[in-house]
């Protein structure tokens, strides 16, 4: 009912842009600012527009700035560079004045006489950080001004301001503090955006999907902060340039590299350490950036183990960008990224008395990858083109061994078993986008492309041999693979209907070729913004979105790098979602607070989650579409997010009050459950005090409704028939209770809350910069709940195994950080 | 592969504490349970589930005023008599029979009856089978014993079928002279790779797939499979005991293919799981039932016996 009101409202929308745009003799009066806009005259002057258009970058090291605002205050009329620093202003004046700005910098005024299109490459310099320039560094476009919805740009400088776990500053972390994101499992960098569930963010970085963006068994994500540029948050009102998830869009970008002069960080922790080195290779012509960043917990535990056992872990990325400007027009980046971890453990037991040493050795390890050539053409003043080149590829492996050896002659082996396990998915993805800005009207970006993708869904191989052991060599589903093709064009533009009112429309087109079979949609994407005061603004939001891929997981909601990405088959339809948000935007003079208001409703088809007792670790070749249920979902709820963008103390206070269920005809005896983390209540309060113009305190509050589990509701003494003998109560000591789960879901830990805090204290060295920062996480240690779970227990007797009781498992409870950072 | 990944995860938590939970409320439901084979007379044995906050011993839960009768359609077949310790037996001595649908029902005072329906399958045919001592170790071992292999061939009906196979050697009570005592039982015996840690289950019988061919018994000594990759075929099983010495118990091993229903089958998967369902890393899986409007299962096998004796070692 309600998406066929929606359709309903955008059809008309959709009528009313139509006649605008097809018929330029049409006077529409908007009554709502006394403005009178006369389409007729606008004709006219377009033969007296000129175009204004170029690229703003950083004036110190001549990267690109996305999103800053490039406005005329007296036309009111403006646009926002994009993801290459591009922007293109047509202006029907003979003289204006351009004010350029951005978060973090000086706003720039220009006065500028037209007599021709003119391409401008204009310079803002960083703000330099004292408390008396604060209050006048301005603060990029407005979330008034903004056609998007539900989206949300976090400064780089803001996730290094803030506390995080052992002191690693951590996009994802950061991401999960906004309204509509939730955490997952304490401690970890799963996102669950506005009910869905982590494989249905698509993360891009430099336009390539990362599909495991975790680290450290999903307790740091894979993005090195000190090589990211620009992040942003699309949650709903997806805008059909993007494709492919259902829930939300991370968009990554990574440092360009210093054109102008050489530069630096270093970085130690006490979990891991880091560095950054870039410059220009050509000075304003082309410039590099490596980055790299190693754990060292594998070296601290290596002293204390025993010497016949082995037991480290460690991670490690690294990043490198190329970034050459070919022409005025043509600009060409190389960028690559390599992240992996690695568990592992080995022991050795001598047996003297069987003249045998047993050996056991086991390996985990996951490990992305990606690489993408992109370049840039500017075609003409109104006219922008990208095209992509990338390669991603995610692979997991795990192997154990078991061997015994003869003691006194080791190269003797008396039997030996190994069992291995590799999945992975690898895409070659080709785009090609262009933004084309006709008239201040209108914003247009369209654009195709194409993704090979090839999963291997698991492979399982054996091999065994020995002493009195038939020998075995086999590898189950070898070279097991699914490939498939995801191909999608794409045409939006971001309209200016009235005065006050402008949409973001587009379509995207997209097929899915698995095996025979061919999946087709057209996706409508909506956003419109109806700006009834200065500073005020309704938005609302209608998106249909498709996802070809799923995951399974592995683990119990640890988002795990175990999660098996299986694709759309004949057998498993694409994931669908359809979404409809509406909310109020906000914001002061000079932008310095903001608030956002947003409700929202998302349906979410062909789902799949494991059928019940499946033993998930066994999964590999064409299993799983046995092993699966299909079902839907939805969630629903309200976000507030209040934001101080300048000034001494910045921060935000976000709130999200969400519902989220799943329905699955096989679950739960077909009745509706709350999703994993369907969580009621999310509070996070995120606040960076600029105290001296050296010190920097940041504090993180977060609270949130305790996770929905589900978890055995009652016991009974379960029987099992041996055919050898009489019928008896099984397990050798006849004590073993069974467990009758309720509903799923249906009991809730504990609330959570944790409070961080920071400091980092700035010092300029003359050649450089050193910042100390230390800091506290969970400063109340607060033992939040990580799992619950029952046991056995014993009755005051203690003569028998006879009912279960909860045991909860917290994790991390106050843990002070230090990090050490030099940046020259 | 989970098992040291749970580990790995724990060395980054902190401590366990016990905790109250205030869980949904849950009324007791009766818990059936009934294995039937044409060897045995009819038998059910109830229990009453309880609360998890419930502190009494779930284990002396017993149903003892229900009255319970097997039916074949609307045909009444037989009337199990309480005999003590939640269990009835048939008043007539009667035995059930392959292929054939019975349903158990049972009515109680003050609630609802419960029914539940199965099928004893029919037997397995065994065409061949022989057993072989393995060669011993050329290296010395005081701990080494006898090994042996075994093969069995038995024909597979179309349509989905699901056998347990389990090899038996009869046992002495400790406190008897020998195994002729009447407290001795069969006990099963352990084949090569199913008994041993993280691995068990996957690769001691060749043949199988070890993804999806089959589950373990809950000790891993017993194999359960379906027919999914032989479906309507010849099966032939290899397998490697453990060894086994010569000085205990008789000189020979019991055999045992059992032709499951799948009640059966489903109930001792999840069993499995639910036991062994490891919290961090798992969803729960909740133990299979048939039984509507209660707990349990009613299941129905058939046996194939076959004795093997102990070849004579070269």
């Amino acid at each position: 009912m309600i998406r066929c009101f929606s359709s309903v409202i955008y059809c008309i929308l959709l009528v009313c842009w139509s006649q605008k745009t097809d018929a330029n003799h049409l006077l529409i009066e908007a009554t709502t600012d006394g403005i009178l806009i006369d389409q007729q005259l606008e004709q006219n002057n377009e033969k007296n527009r000129h175009v204004i258009s170029g690229f703003v970058v950083d004036a110190e090291s001549a990267e690109s700035l996305i999103g800053a605002t490039v406005y005329v205050p007296e036309l009111g009329i403006g646009t926002t560079t994009n993801r290459y620093g591009f922007f293109s202003l047509s202006i029907p004046a003979d003289s204006v004045r351009l004010v350029v700005s951005h978060i973090g910098y000086l706003p720039l005024t220009l006065e500028q006489t037209l007599t021709e299109d003119l391409q401008l490459n204009i310079e803002l310099s960083p703000e330099v950080t004292g408390l008396d320039e604060v209050e006048v560094v301005a603060v990029g476009e407005s979330v008034v001004e903004a056609v998007q919805m539900s989206h949300i740009k976090l400064p780089v400088g803001t996730i290094r301001a803030l506390p995080v776990l052992a002191g690693e500053t951590d996009i994802f972390k950061t991401l999960q503090l906004l309204p509509g994101v939730q955490s997952g499992r304490e401690g970890t960098v799963g996102l669950y955006v506005r009910g869905g569930s982590p494989d249905q963010n698509l993360v891009l970085l430099d336009g390539v999907t990362v599909y495991n963006a975790s680290h450290l068994y999903g307790f740091l994500s894979v993005f090195n902060s000190d090589a990211i540029k620009d992040v942003t948050l699309i949650k709903g009102g997806v805008p059909a340039r993007y494709g492919g998830r259902l829930s939300s869009v991370i968009d990554l970008s990574m440092e360009e590299g210093n054109l102008k002069e050489f530069e630096g960080t270093a970085s130690v922790g006490i979990l891991a350490s880091s560095f950054t080195f870039q410059g220009p290779i050509k000075k304003d012509r082309a410039s590099f950036i490596v980055a790299a960043r190693r754990t060292y917990l594998d070296l601290l535990v290596y002293p204390f183990l025993p010497e016949n056992e082995k037991a480290g872990y460690y991670f490690y990325d690294a990043s490198a960008k190329v970034n050459y400007i070919v022409t005025s027009k043509d600009r060409v980046y190389l960028s690559f990224y390599t992240g992996r971890d690695r568990g592992y453990w080995r022991d050795r037991r001598s047996l003297e008395f069987s003249n045998t040493q047993e050996r056991n050795r086991g390996d985990l390890g996951w490990r992305n990858l990606t690489a993408t050539t992109r370049w840039n053409r500017v075609w003409g003043s109104r006219f922008f083109s990208n095209a992509l080149l990338g390669y991603t590829r995610y692979r997991i492996g795990t192997r154990n061994q078991e061997e015994v050896r003869q003691l006194d002659n080791l190269s003797t082996i008396h039997s030996f078993y190994r069992t291995s396990f590799l999945s992975g998915i690898t895409d070659i993805v080709g785009r090609m986008d262009f933004d084309f800005v006709p008239n201040p009207s209108h914003y247009i970006r369209f654009g195709a492309g194409g993704t090979v993708h090839t999963y291997n869904t698991g492979t399982f191989s054996e091999r065994k041999f020995g002493e009195d052991i038939a020998p075995v060599d086999t590898v189950y589903h070898p070279d097991y693979q699914i490939r498939a093709v995801d191909a999608h064009a794409y045409v939006e533009d971001e309209v200016q209907l009235l005065s006050n009112l402008s949409m973001n429309a587009g379509v995207r087109a997209s097929s899915f070729f698995v095996r025979e079979r061919r999946y087709s949609f057209l996706q409508p994407r909506f956003n419109i913004r109806w700006r009834f005061a200065s500073n005020m603004a309704l938005k609302s939001s209608f998106t249909i979105l498709k996802q070809y891929s799923h995951l399974l997981p592995v683990a119990n909601g640890l988002s795990l790098p175990l999660d098996l990405w299986v694709p759309a088959t004949d057998q498993v339809r694409p994931q669908s979602a359809t979404q409809v948000a509406a909310g109020l935007a906000w914001n002061s003079t000079q932008n310095k607070y903001e608030a956002t208001v947003e409700g929202f409703y998302k349906w979410m088809n062909s789902q799949i989650e494991y059928s019940e007792g499946v033993q998930t670790n066994n999964i590999s070749g064409d299993t799983w579409q046995n092993q699966i249920e299909r079902g839907k979902g939805w969630s629903y709820g309200g976000e507030l997010f209040i934001r101080k963008r300048t000034g001494r103390l910045t921060g935000w206070i976000g709130y999200s009050l969400t519902r989220t269920q799943r329905n699955f005809p096989e679950l739960n005896g077909g009745r509706t459950f709350p999703y994993r983390y369907d969580r009621l209540h999310d509070v996070s309060t995120a606040l960076i005090w600029q105290w001296k113009e050296s010190i920097e305190v940041s504090a993180v509050w977060v609270y949130g409704t305790g996770q929905a589990v589900w978890l055995p509701v009652g016991s009974f003494y379960g029987l099992r028939h041996d055919p050898g003998g009489a019928m008896d109560y099984f397990e050798q000591d006849n004590s073993r209770l069974l467990s009758v789960y309720g509903d799923r879901n249906s009991v809730r830990m504990r609330a959570y809350h944790r409070l961080d805090l920071s400091m980092h204290m700035k010092r300029n060295l003359g050649w450089g910069q050193r910042t100390l920062s230390f800091g506290v996480y969970n400063a109340y240690s607060r033992r939040n709940p990580f799992l619950l779970h029952t046991e056995e227990a014993r009755d005051e007797r203690g003569d028998n195994l006879n009912y279960l009781r909860f045991k909860e498992i917290s994790a991390f409870p106050v843990l002070p950080f230090i990090n050490y950072r030099l940046e020259f | 592969m989970k098992y040291p990944l749970s580990l790995l995860i724990l060395l980054f938590l902190g401590c366990e504490t016990i905790v109250e939970v205030d869980p949904p409320e849950y009324d007791s439901e009766p818990v059936v349970t009934s294995f039937f084979s044409p060897d045995s007379i009819w038998s059910v044995t109830m229990h009453r589930s309880l609360g998890i906050t419930d502190k009494r011993d779930v284990t002396r839960e017993y149903i003892s005023d229900a009255s319970v009768m097997i039916m074949n359609g609307s045909n009444m077949v037989d009337i199990l008599n309480y005999v003590g310790y939640g269990r009835y037996i048939s008043s007539a001595g009667g035995f059930p029979r392959d292929g054939i649908s019975y349903t158990l029902r049972i009515d109680f005072p003050s609630r609802a009856n419960i029914q539940a329906t199965s099928v004893a399958p029919s037997p397995v045919i065994i065409s061949d089978y022989s057993i072989e001592p393995l060669p011993p170790s050329p290296e010395p071992n005081p701990f080494s014993r006898t090994k042996y292999q075994l093969k069995i061939v038995f024909s597979d009906n179309l349509g989905m079928n699901f056998y347990r196979i389990g090899v038996y050697r009869r046992e002495r009570n400790q406190n008897a002279f020998d195994e002729t005592d009447p407290d001795s039982v069969y006990r099963t015996i352990d084949f090569e790779g199913l008994s041993s840690g993280w691995s068990c289950g996957y690769s001691a019988v060749e043949n199988i797939d070890p993804i999806d061919g089959g589950v373990t018994g809950l000790l891993c000594e017993e194999f359960v499979v379906t027919d999914r990759l032989f479906d309507g075929k010849d099966y032939s099983w290899n397998g490697i005991t453990s060894g086994l010495s010569d000085e205990i118990g008789r000189n020979e091993l019991r055999l045992i293919i059992s032709s499951l229903s799948e009640d059966y089958y489903k109930y001792l998967q999840s069993l499995e799981r639910n036991v062994f369902h490891d919290p961090l890393l798992e969803e729960p899986a909740p133990v299979y039932s048939n039984v509507n409007g209660g707990l349990g299962v009613f299941a129905g096998y058939t046996n194939t016996t076959l004795v093997l004796p102990f070849p004579k070692e070269n």
